[in-house]
């Protein structure tokens, strides 16, 4: 089946356009624009952050950056709970802590698990 | 003489009309099926069920998790454990029944597993190389050779999850490893996408591209994909739009596109550690590279070894894998160049014609034929 007139005139432009962008995007003039871009993001959103956690602290109540510092506090609790059940398995102790599952995407843990 | 007869059938209003009939019906009966196919598409009724081979999770630490795939033909002593890239779904592997390499393996009497990395959150943002070289995978190699018998296994790194098996099988000479495969696996950075080198050193810092979670979000990740071919993602929506009629296709083309649309945050310290050792250093070329304190060498893989490149490869173009062959220590070793892109190797018809049967006849030539348990 022919192709549409829409199609062709897309094809031609992709032929004519696509190779000019590529080259764009791996230049070394881009990536400098592309870090300075994130750089600047970075830097706005610090900005943000900062003056949105001190308005809500001054109510006393928690900014996002406490919630991420109690997950992060989780998390390592986490690893090292895991890091405890491996050696207590090594040492042939029975294993007593029972890990509470880190939330997204968590799997079940066979009981062969570790090998 | 001869006359050339002429055209001179009276066409009656109605004989036009009768002819037109059909073609406006046909006309009018396409619109609305693309109509009804635009309609289920935007509605998300016809997700596409991607990685449906049934397997059964056999080991798993943090996210990783190790599957096996059921399969009552295994004929192929020694097991097949596919790796995965960071920052992909494994499901590339297993796309759709009649699409899926893990179905082609299974298929030549191969025992599957797959190790999947899962996707990393705020527990994971630590996780470093050596999480995944020296501690996930050592235990999930030993795991598979153990559930098939002990007689070694063939590794299979595809992508990122082949310089992860490169590292491992540099670093653990003493594993049961029998075979190591890797497919477009880049070594010479120097020659990958500046969107895929150009991090730490001159280009952007690293730490600018963590998000709150300590790692690489995955829309970074896939902004940084869709970097290298600016055009594609409206290339494939005028596809879509050009065979919206088209069942076949645009089954296809939601099962690729659920994969592609749907990559995996990359592991902050992992990510860092990436672009010093390899964006920066270039460590299996310049021969540098440090792992959890110690030096790692390619020289130091001395199982059969294939490495698989891919032609048309956008991602990890093939001189960037070009090095490799000459600088594993193996006495076996071999060079498959296909003519393919990144994921046409084992996807799509050519892959499943030309590709999966190359690299499957590989690993069936260095493996034994003896039924496993």
């Amino acid at each position: 089946m022919a192709e549409p007139a829409w199609r062709r005139a897309f094809n031609a432009w992709e032929k004519s356009t696509a190779p000019a962008l590529e080259d764009l995007t791996a230049s070394t003039g881009f990536r400098d624009l592309l870090a300075a871009g994130v750089r600047w993001n970075n830097a706005i959103a610090e900005q943000v952050e900062r003056t949105s956690r001190q308005w809500l602290h001054l109510w006393n109540l928690p900014a996002a950056t406490d919630v991420r510092r109690l997950r992060e506090q989780v998390a390592r609790l986490q690893t090292e709970i895991g890091e405890l059940r491996v050696a207590t398995r090594q040492t042939g102790a029975p294993p007593t802590l029972t890990v509470i599952d880190g939330g997204g995407e968590g799997h079940d843990h066979p009981p062969a698990a570790n090998g | 003489m001869t006359t050339t007869p002429t055209t001179t059938q009276a066409t009656t209003p109605q004989a036009t009309n009768a002819r037109q009939a059909p073609d406006l019906l046909g006309e009018l009966g396409l619109g609305l099926k693309r109509g009804v196919n635009l309609f289920r598409h935007v509605l998300g009724i016809d997700r596409a069920e991607i990685g449906v081979t049934p397997k059964e999770a056999v080991w798993s630490r943090g996210k990783s998790v190790l599957y096996r795939y059921r399969s009552d033909r295994r004929t192929v002593r020694q097991p097949v454990l596919l790796v995965m890239s960071l920052v992909s779904r494994a499901d590339i592997m297993d796309l759709q029944p009649g699409n899926s390499f893990v179905e082609h393996l299974l298929d030549q009497g191969l025992d599957v597993f797959l190790l999947d990395w899962g996707a990393p959150d705020e527990l994971d943002a630590g996780n470093t190389l050596e999480t995944y070289v020296d501690d996930h995978l050592p235990d999930a190699v030993a795991m598979a050779d153990g559930l098939a018998g002990g007689h070694g296994v063939t590794v299979f790194g595809y992508c990122f999850g082949g310089l992860l098996a490169l590292l491992y099988a540099a670093g653990h000479p003493d594993d049961p490893i029998a075979n190591l495969v890797v497919m477009a696996t880049p070594v010479d950075f120097t020659e990958m996408p500046p969107a895929m080198s150009g991090v730490g050193g001159d280009g952007i810092d690293p730490d600018h591209l963590l998000d709150e979670t300590g790692n690489v979000p995955a829309r970074t990740v896939r902004a940084g994909f869709s970097l290298l071919t600016p055009t594609a993602d409206l290339a494939t929506y005028a596809d879509f739009w050009e065979r919206l009629d088209d069942d076949r296709f645009l089954e296809s083309y939601r099962a690729m596109t659920a994969w592609t649309r749907n990559h995996v945050p990359f592991p902050g310290a992992a990510f860092k550690q990436t672009a010093r050792m390899f964006g920066e250093g270039n460590g299996f070329i310049n021969d540098d590279l440090v792992l959890g304190g110690r030096a790692v060498h390619l020289r130091d893989i001395t199982v059969p070894f294939l490495t698989v490149l891919a032609e048309r490869d956008h991602i990890v173009p093939a001189e960037a894998s070009l090095p490799l062959v000459d600088l594993v220590g193996s006495q076996d070793r071999t060079e498959m160049k296909l003519p393919a892109g990144h994921v046409g190797l084992i996807v799509g018809r050519g892959g499943r014609t030309r590709c999966m049967p190359a690299m499957s006849g590989w690993i069936i030539d260095h493996s034994d034929g003896a039924t496993a348990g």
